[in-house]
């Protein structure tokens, strides 16, 4: 009898591979699902940002010129409640990409929506493979716009007009404001 | 013939050069699977299985809820109701007015 020597595969290393494969599968399959709780939780973050500038666009009074007041109010926001938050280090996209944008949508430019809109750009998955890119969010409130101090004694000044013709013009308006509210 | 002048061909390097040659076909195939037309369907950006939930996350996002697929193109039923009348608290008339 003749002794075999033949080589014998040995499957040492199968497991480890298989395991290798699935193991990558199951992990970028469950980083999907975690950038998609990221992705809502970061949103509810903006939505209460961006509900908070609703709120101090509502009520904003510069007691300024009536024409320059929705600017303001616009700026306001921007400055003191949107950059107040640290949004740009959420988002796992390049500065240049994120394209966090405000803007406020003011009675005379939109007369059916008045609040404010935050829109920001974030990656939709961490892998091109499973549906990665760019996808634009946006965060609407429409609480609308309080009629400011300047905005109320003009209509009030132009109610006292009827009885006492070119008072607004001759009077000094802020004598008809009154102390506690903003006079409408 | 003596025994100890008998050359036998060593085959050290033969794993090495079956590994090169088995990497560069993984290589090509992983290369022909990534750039089929048939992956790029599924698995992509811009593929239309993930468009999908790209487009219901960012509806949902906004709106928090989705419209149904007959009132696609009308306003967002967040915005009016089912009369066609806006939800928002609107002046009647132009404020300040005369």
């Amino acid at each position: 009898m003749s002794r075999c020597f033949c080589k014998k595969n040995k499957n040492i290393g199968q497991s480890t591979l298989e395991f290798l494969l699935v193991f990558s599968f199951v992990l970028s399959f469950l980083f999907y699902f975690v950038k998609i709780t990221y992705n809502a939780t970061t949103g509810f973050l903006f939505h209460y940002v961006n509900f908070l500038g609703s709120r101090a666009y509502l009520v904003f009074d510069s007691s300024g010129p009536l024409e320059q007041d929705d600017t303001s109010a616009e700026n306001y926001v921007r400055e003191k409640i949107i950059n107040r938050y640290p949004l740009k280090q959420l988002l796992f996209t390049s500065e240049s990409s994120q394209g966090i944008n405000f803007k406020a949508l003011s009675p005379q430019n939109s007369p059916k929506f008045i609040g404010t809109v935050l829109s920001f750009k974030q990656e939709f998955s961490f892998s091109k493979i499973m549906g990665g890119g760019l996808i634009e969010y946006e965060s609407e409130s429409f609480l609308g716009r309080e009629p400011t101090r300047q905005e109320c004694l003009e209509r009030v000044c132009k109610s006292m007009e009827e009885i006492y013709p070119g008072l607004c013009a001759s009077q000094n308006l802020q004598k008809f404001v009154t102390f506690y509210d903003n006079g409408c | 013939m003596p025994l100890s002048k008998v050359k036998v061909k060593k085959e050290k390097g033969q794993t090495a050069v079956e590994y090169i040659l088995l990497l560069a076909v993984i290589v090509v195939l992983v290369q022909s699977i990534y750039n089929n037309q048939l992956f790029k369907k599924v698995f992509s950006a811009e593929s239309p299985f993930f468009q999908v939930f790209k487009n219901q996350s960012k509806i949902n996002y906004t709106h928090a809820l989705m419209p149904s697929s007959s009132s696609q193109g009308q306003p967002h039923p967040s915005y009016v109701n089912e009369k066609g009348q806006s939800r928002f608290f609107l002046p009647l008339t132009p404020y300040p007015g005369n």
